[in-house]
């Protein structure tokens, strides 16, 4: 496609300073370029904190039977601040974690990239855990992020995660 | 007479920028446009204008709605200037 209707949604407005300064601020962000694992990691750093989870979602080579070439996420960057916040504020109500951090990827991406990060700490185990799956289970079902698959014979199909 | 009528008709419309995303750009072929509707006009009544448009292949109740970056219920007014974005299932992860 020449004429691309999809540019806005493909980067960010911001530069990737400001999107983790977002991210360690409100707790979510997305961004445009590889996510810096320990750069977030080091963030969350918390002397109080005896437990730190985190989860990686990769770009995998199949989606179902079907052979996966590479896929480009496509993002509503302003609105998926805005619920990304409210997401990590309602896990701090839920979770006795003390923090917790996730990041979104958009644009094109390859084979075993990271695509989300999610990261908690708390003082102990269990909440850390159980906020991490749940933060990630609502990024999923609610941040504006789309994703659109490309196959072997260069077709290509956009995805859902709930029909 | 007219004259006046197509004042009070012009004064009577509002401005909302709507924003496309995914299929939805796809399908109306554009990344943004200001639409000119009616005062009163609902995100409902919004929808519908724009899918006589462009024949969006996803009926209303696939889609989730945001005004001005948040996202917003389908009953909630819009106001002149607003962003509408409808939100087509969303794939993240």
């Amino acid at each position: 496609m020449t004429d691309n209707v999809h540019d806005h949604s493909m980067t960010i407005k911001r530069n990737a300073d400001e999107a983790y300064l977002i991210a360690e601020r409100d707790g979510f962000a997305l961004l445009d370029i590889a996510i810096d694992e320990d750069k977030l990691k080091s963030t969350l750093d918390n002397d109080s904190c005896g437990a730190f989870v985190c989860f990686e979602g990769r770009v995998r080579n199949h989606n179902n039977a079907t052979s996966v070439d590479r896929l480009t996420y496509y993002g509503y960057e302003d609105l998926a601040i805005n619920q990304g916040r409210a997401i990590i504020e309602e896990a701090k109500k839920r979770f006795e974690i003390t923090h917790a951090i996730a990041i979104h990827r958009i644009g094109a991406l390859e084979i075993g990239d990271v695509a989300v990060w999610v990261g908690v700490v708390s003082a102990h185990r269990y909440p850390a855990f159980d906020a991490c799956r749940w933060i990630l289970d609502t990024i999923k079902a609610d941040i504006p992020v789309w994703k659109q698959e490309y196959y072997e014979d260069d077709s290509s199909k956009w995805l859902s995660n709930n029909g | 007479m007219s004259a006046i009528d197509t004042k009070a008709d012009i004064e009577s419309m509002m401005d909302i920028n709507v924003i496309y995303f995914a299929s939805l750009a796809d399908e109306a072929n554009r990344q943004q446009e200001t639409v000119k509707v009616q005062q009163n006009t609902s995100l409902t009544g919004l929808y519908e204008q724009l899918n006589q448009k462009y024949h969006f292949s996803r009926p209303q109740a696939d889609l989730r709605v945001a005004v001005n970056d948040y996202f917003a219920k389908w009953t909630d007014r819009i106001n002149d200037g607003d962003s509408v974005v409808f939100i087509t299932p969303v794939a993240g992860g």
